[in-house]
């Protein structure tokens, strides 16, 4: 159903199509809420609000929109809120690691001397579960933006209407995230060796 | 051909954005480190999609059902409000009226009740198309201020 027929009948007080809205933005906006918050508890006040905040201001839905960027948008800003207010939010400075440069060289000099080794590693010892746990170790922001560009391959400027990141920010953050990934993937593969 | 390495924004340019640097690729071709770069970033995204989504345990609309309830239970209406209050009125009037005559009290309630009748039945239908009128109008508004923006 398109987005208009969708809000339409939610203007009309019809609940089911609340529901439909809700099987709609569900996997959304779980990458964004288990990427940012860790406590089970926090999740659900958490995505409890997001969806009844939607249900309150459906009003102020603007068309030039998606209803999901929307819905998504609510779902990114309450967990920003919730990490600066429990302050696990990393100042912007730090998000830029200071230490990369030592990291890369490390682990430039481990794709060196790895060859093939490296990649028949990657794809041996459950890549899965290695970049799992690599993602679930980035700052919580990087995490989002790897789960909303890769996972839900949106595209820069909805992710931008999502995060109210400007378009060139976010790109310089998935680059840092990414590298930062291929790092870690990288760096344990050398420890587990050794 | 590019003698020194990739830098990690050419390399990433080359397995996210499809981008051809003609210059880097031949690079790439006889540079270990680089080409291991490109294979290991495009291993690791390869199939992400494809990942477990994760799911809520609970159900995330209870909030919103129990708010919804309450709208419909604290929803005081006037203009249906003030229907039964002239209505109840009106047949109170009508009432006691019917009743007075009855008893041959000399009141002209056959003039009264007539009176009544028309007057409470007016205003009854008055209250209702301006409440249908309102309701209609706030829909209306609702919905262009939703569907016309560009
Ligand atoms: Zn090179």
């Amino acid at each position: 159903m398109e987005d208009q027929e969708l809000v339409k009948r939610l203007l009309n007080g019809d609940n089911s199509a609340f529901t439909l809205l809700v099987k709609n933005t569900e996997g959304l906006v779980a990458q964004i809420v288990f990427k940012m918050v860790d406590s089970l508890e926090d999740r659900r006040d958490l995505v409890q609000d997001v969806y009844l905040n939607a249900y309150k201001y459906i009003r102020n839905f603007k068309s030039n929109s998606k209803l999901s960027t929307w819905v998504g948008s609510i779902a990114y800003h309450a967990c920003y809120n919730y990490l600066k207010k429990k302050k696990l939010l990393l100042p912007e400075k730090q998000l830029e690691d200071e230490n990369e440069d030592v990291l890369e060289t490390m682990t430039n000099r481990f794709i060196d001397h790895s060859s093939s080794e490296i990649m028949e590693y990657i794809i041996k010892k459950e890549l899965r579960s290695v970049l799992q746990i690599g993602i679930d170790q980035l700052p919580p922001i990087y995490a989002t933006l790897i789960a909303l560009y890769h996972f839900q391959e949106m595209s820069y400027q909805e992710i931008s209407e999502i995060t109210s990141l400007p378009e060139g920010t976010l790109k310089n953050y998935l680059f840092r995230a990414r590298k930062k990934l291929k790092d870690y993937v990288v760096l344990n593969y050398k420890k587990e060796d050794l | 051909m590019k003698n020194s390495h990739l830098l990690e924004e050419e390399i990433q340019a080359i397995v996210f954005e499809q981008k051809d640097f003609s210059g880097l690729n031949e690079h790439v071709q006889y540079c270990n480190r680089c080409k291991n770069s490109i294979e290991a970033y495009k291993l690791m995204f390869k199939d992400l999609e494809d990942f477990p989504q994760p799911m809520f345990d609970f159900h995330v609309q209870a909030p919103v059902k129990m708010y919804s309830q309450k709208i419909i239970r604290n929803h005081f209406h006037f203009p249906i409000f003030l229907t039964a209050l002239l209505g109840f009125l009106g047949l109170s009037f009508g009432v006691i009226s019917y009743l007075s005559n009855n008893k041959s009290v000399k009141l002209e309630s056959t003039w009264l009740s007539t009176w009544l009748v028309i007057c409470t039945g007016g205003i009854l239908l008055t209250v209702l198309v301006i409440d249908v009128v309102i309701s209609y109008e706030k829909k209306i508004k609702a919905l262009n201020r939703i569907f016309m923006q560009h």
